[in-house]
């Protein structure tokens, strides 16, 4: 963005991990550069607040599956324990009369 | 195995208090012999609050909607094409002859699906567009990654909650007889 002193205008640039100034100079080109410059920065500055809301939008969005999903796990594993299962070593195991592990009890990864 | 449970009144969300009592009395029966006190704890809870059933359902259908909006731009047609797109994937999973917890699972996988598809869609549309940057590239593969993630997990659930074949559990929601899980 285009800067004035002592009725000059200069503009600050990065240049890799360096700012240097730059000197526009005065009069209508250098004004025309200097809003040209400012007309750059606020659509760079409206790309980045669009891409905030659109990542607030998705972060939005991913919660409330998430919300459902952990809902369906925790009523999963409910159902599963009141039936009769319980994890050994991240899988779903059934107790043999309620007393020990069945060998061939249906594994898969814990919920 | 067969449990009945009536309940005449809906509740609508827990507490967080409540929440965390639930998953002390889960860690509680999560053992190879549990305390028979801690089962029965459980069950009450599932007979205290069957609304969880249909809270899920609805919370699913909420969110589908949400992103059916969401993906069409707010293009009417295109919304209802994925909604109804939506209904013909519960379909083809059986979603509507399954009993509660598998029609839940099937909501769940329906839903993630939804939303991989989504992702995959928009990512797809920016890297064709050639705007992409390489921290946007970054976001973009990530949020697709989770998604994909999300997908896998909630199909796996579900074949292995069918595998299982949970004996039969009733849920009486008012009139309303709801089986959560079929017999073998």
């Amino acid at each position: 963005m285009a800067y004035r002193r002592n009725g000059y205008l200069y503009r600050s640039r990065r240049d890799g991990g360096r700012v240097t100034t730059e000197y526009l100079g005065r009069g209508p080109l250098a004004e025309a550069r200097a809003d040209l410059d400012a007309a750059a920065a606020r659509a760079r500055e409206e790309r980045r607040r669009a891409e905030r809301e659109e990542r607030a939008r998705q972060r939005k969005i991913d919660a409330t599956i998430d919300r459902v999903l952990e809902r369906a796990r925790l009523l999963t594993r409910a159902v599963l324990l009141a039936s009769g299962y319980h994890t050994h070593k991240g899988t779903w195991r059934k107790a043999r009369d309620g007393t020990h592990d069945d060998g061939d009890a249906p594994s898969g990864r814990q919920d | 195995m067969e449990h009945t449970m009536t309940v005449t009144h809906h509740r609508g969300g827990r507490t967080k208090e409540e929440t965390q009592e639930l998953y002390e009395v889960l860690k509680a029966c999560n053992t190879k012999k549990p305390n028979p006190e801690k089962v029965d704890a459980l069950r009450v809870w599932l007979r205290k609050d069957p609304a969880l059933w249909r809270e899920i359902c609805d919370m699913g259908e909420h969110a589908a909607h949400s992103i059916a909006e969401y993906a069409s731009g707010k293009n009417a047609l295109i919304a209802e094409s994925i909604k109804r797109g939506r209904e013909v994937m519960l379909e083809e999973l059986g979603a509507g002859d399954a009993p509660g917890l598998e029609r839940i699972l099937c909501e769940a996988v329906v839903l993630a699906w939804m939303r991989y598809a989504d992702v995959e869609r928009r990512y797809t549309q920016m890297v064709g567009s050639g705007e992409l940057s390489i921290a946007q590239a970054d976001y973009w593969e990530r949020r697709a990654s989770a998604a994909q993630r999300r997908y896998l997990r909630a199909a796996e659930t579900l074949a292995r909650i069918r595998k299982l074949q949970l004996p039969m559990v009733q849920v009486n929601i008012g009139e309303q007889q709801v089986n959560v899980a079929k017999g073998k």
